[in-house]
This record gives structure tokens, sequence and C-alpha cells, in this order.
């Protein structure tokens, strides 16, 4: 993969530095298959985006973060913020047997609760913590570290969303418009997935009534990580369903057998912003 | 599918809640539309305020060029009367009073005070006498224009009095110098002076006042 950020330019170095500071770049920080909050996992992104600034002092930006460094979990039942980040918890603490006090210390807890989306990521404390010292030692601003996938979930379900209320998905007998929707992003050896279901659809359906309920809307129910063959999904069919969105590998670092655990380029382009309406 | 919706009316992004460096801000399209509306205010009130200034300078130079006609027409007008001046003769007018001094003053300065002053002189030194006094009645110059204006032929001019005062060493002295003035000469007085004093022509004891009527000697 090229970057534009070494194609040769014969702007003077001001000018440079001015469209530096203008113009926001997007660039998704990869990372090696490692425990969650691994310190030596954590040493190398926060290398690779020491590197990037040294090559792009006072630039401007955008951070995707793999899915390997988060950790993300559906809370639909949650109300509130304190609620969400509570049930996070608890399922993080269940099924990875992590420590509850070392998830609130080590980890950047971030719920979202909103109508049709209530979940939680966490990232180490001390990635974020050291992409930012590493990004302020060379005059670049960080205006945004993200999953990568943040920004084309919020695409397909509001989609989803739409094409639910349109004249044409009236009949709550589709059984397509009922079960669960399911969409996944991939990258090297890993994969995200997300499930969301109509509660209305789904109640309608359920309860055989002829006319049709009103519609709510997609609510994300579920997401998981794994790697692409594992089975740990709630139905087979989802690890067959084309990914939203797939990172390529990352490229070796030049002059070195080591991977460049930052992607920056034209597969990262769009990926950390509104998709245009 | 594509949304009909524009971009600012679309829901808020709930995915920008994931963002660990705390949400962007996105100037929203209200900003944006009062910051048009601000620089189109800012640009109206700047080409107001050009014009108001062209404006000014405009009134300020018809100002100046009004200033500068009226003082040229002023320097026409006084041009002007300058030249019908000339033309009239460019000489003051007098009236009689004006004249009249005027002619006295030129009767002043034209009477032959040289010619005087040395006939004077000369007579009192072959007279012997020491001169103490001489004056000119100016009101008898003066009014001597009345007669010279209204008398004609051969014997006119101005009737002068000329006033003078010697001393003398004996009377034959004094009367010789009354000879020597002139026949129009007369003695008005004679008396001893009260301290006599001795000269290189003598001891002088009288004092004799002359007048003598008549223009130049």
């Amino acid at each position: 993969m090229t970057s534009d950020v070494d194609t040769p330019s014969r702007q003077p170095a001001w000018l440079q530095r001015l469209l530096g500071r203008w113009q926001v770049r997007s660039a998704v920080l990869m990372a090696p298959a490692h425990a969650p909050g691994d310190a030596e996992a954590i040493d190398a992104g926060v290398q690779a985006l020491s590197q990037w600034a040294q090559a792009h002092p006072g630039a401007s930006l955008e951070l995707g973060l793999s899915s390997r460094w988060l950790l993300c979990a559906a809370t639909p039942d949650a109300t509130t913020a304190e609620q969400a980040l509570q049930l996070a918890v608890q399922q993080w603490v269940h099924y990875l047997g992590l420590d509850e006090a070392s998830l609130q210390a080590d980890w950047v807890l971030q719920p979202v609760v909103s109508p049709r989306v209530r979940l939680v990521c966490a990232a180490p404390r001390a990635l974020l913590d050291g992409l930012h010292e590493a990004a302020a030692e060379q005059g670049v601003r960080l205006r945004a570290v993200l999953p990568w996938w943040a920004f084309g979930l919020q695409a397909v379900l509001g989609d989803a969303t739409e094409a639910a209320d349109s004249p044409d998905a009236t009949d709550v007998t589709d059984a397509a418009s009922v079960g669960p929707l399911s969409w996944c992003w991939d990258e090297p050896g890993w994969r995200t997935c997300v499930q969301a279901v109509n509660t209305a659809r789904a109640a309608g359906a359920l309860a055989s009534t002829p006319a049709p309920v009103a519609v709510s809307g997609w609510v994300v129910d579920r997401i998981w990580m794994s790697a692409p063959d594992e089975a740990a999904a709630p139905t087979e069919s989802v690890m067959s369903l084309t990914p939203v969105a797939s990172l390529p590998a990352a490229p070796e670092r030049v002059g070195s057998q080591a991977a460049s655990w930052l992607l920056e380029g034209d597969a990262v382009a769009g990926l950390l912003n509104r998709r245009p309406a | 599918m594509m949304s009909w919706r524009p971009t600012w009316l679309v829901s808020p992004d709930w995915a920008e809640g994931l963002n660990f460096a705390g949400p962007r801000v996105r100037t929203s399209f209200w900003g944006w539309a009062l910051l048009a509306f601000g620089l189109m205010g800012a640009w109206h009130a700047a080409d107001l305020a050009r014009q108001v200034q062209a404006e000014q300078e405009e009134a300020q130079a018809t100002l100046a060029r009004l200033e500068r006609g009226q003082q040229q027409q002023g320097v026409q007008v006084q041009a002007a009367a300058q030249a019908l001046e000339a033309r009239q003769g460019a000489v003051p007018v007098l009236k009689e009073d004006g004249l009249r001094q005027a002619a006295q003053l030129a009767l002043w300065l034209g009477h032959p005070w040289g010619p005087v002053l040395d006939e004077v002189d000369e007579a009192a030194r072959r007279s012997g006498v020491v001169l103490m006094q001489f004056s000119l009645d100016l009101s008898s110059l003066g009014s001597s224009l009345g007669s010279s204006q209204g008398a004609s032929g051969e014997g006119a001019g101005p009737q002068t009095e000329l006033r003078l005062q010697a001393t003398a060493t004996d009377d034959v002295t004094a009367l010789k110098w009354l000879q020597a003035l002139g026949p129009r000469a007369a003695m008005r007085s004679r008396e001893p002076l009260s301290e006599p004093y001795s000269a290189p022509s003598g001891q002088h004891t009288l004092r004799v006042d002359v007048t003598r009527t008549g223009g130049a000697p």
C-alpha cells in the first residue's frame, strides 16, 4: 500500500506545515495478537505512532483503533451510562476473567447510550496516555481516537432503520426484517461483529398481531470479536457474512522486517467520519 | 440506500461518543450560516464605510474647489477694479481741503531755503553782527498760497515773513545789517543787551529784531 505521506513534495516547508495543520489525516493503529492490556504490544503501538509523528510534526490526526486493542460490550438493557458501564464490566469479568479493579484502573471506559445503541468500549489507559504523549512530543494533534468500525456501524445501523421505516417494509411477517441483522468488520486475523435486533417487529411477529406495529428501529444487541476461524458466533451463518469493511495487512516497515502498525492511506480514508449522505 | 436528508439534519453521531480523545467539534450548519451572514454584514459595512469616505473626500474636494474659485473671483474683482482705476487715470481724487494742504506742503518744500539762509548769513557776516535767531512763519508761507493763486503778473509770489534777531556793537552796525537785508526788511525793536559780550568784531551791546517780508531774495 502506498501512502501519500511519503510522496516527495515541491511545496515549501512552511506551506507543508500549514497544510499539515489544516489537512486532517486518518490512520488506523493496528495491533499484534496479544492478551488484553499487554504492555509489550502497547509499547509497539506507541512506538508506531511516535515514528509517524516524527515524520509528520504538527499534523492533525484522526486515529482509528484496531479491535485488538479494545474491549467492547453491548448493553441493550442499560438506560444510563453508569448502568451501561456496570453491565459491561460484569461481562468482561465473567467472560474474560478480568479483575474489576484493574478494569477501572488500567482501562479507559467509553460508554454510548443512545436510543438504538447502548454499548461500552474500553482501551488500555497506558496505550491512550502513550499515544497522547508521543503525539504531543511532535506537536501532532490527535483529533480522534476511536474504534475504526464505529462510524461504519453507525452507517449500517442507520441504513437498516431507514429500510425498516420505508413503506415497503411494513410486512411484519417478513422473516428477514424480523430476524436479527449482523455486520462484521475484518482486519488481519481478527473479526468484529455486531448483531442488532428490531425489537418492535419481533414483538409484533411473536404476538401475531394482524396490523403492523410501530417501528422503533434496530437496536444493537451483541458485539463480539474473534479470529475468523473461531466458532464464537451466535449463529454459524454470521461467519459467512461479507464484511462491511476490511483492513489490509499491516505493511512492513521500511528497512525492517517488522510490521508498521500504523495503517494509513486509501483503505482508511472515510472510515473515521460520518459517511456522506 | 442514500438518505434524502442533508447531513446537518441527520441525527447526531452516537459513534462520536466512542472517541477516547473527546468529541470532535463540528461546526453546525447554523454556525456556518451565522459566519456567512457575519462576513456579509462586515463586507457590507466596509462597503458603506468606503462609500461614505469617498463622498466625504469628494465633498472636501468640492469645498476646496469652491474656496479656490472664491479666492480667484476676489482677485479678479480686485484686478478689475485696479484696471478700471488705471483706465480712469489712476490719480487719486482730492477734495478742496486735501488739495489745499497738498499745495501748501508743496509750497513749503519748494521754498528756496538754501539761498535765503546763504543771504542772511552773508549779510550778517558783512555787517559784523552776530545772528542769534532765524525763524520763518510757516503760516505766512501757507497764507501766501491764496494770494499767490489770486495774484497775477510780475512781483506776485509768496509773502513770507522772515524774523531775524542779532546782536550788534552799535547802531551803525545794526543799520548797516538792516540795509544789507534789503528794502523789505524792517527793524521791529532795538534793545541793549542785559549782558554785553565781546566778540572779534567788538563789544556787542545791542539786540536787534528785524522782519523781512517777501519770497526769495
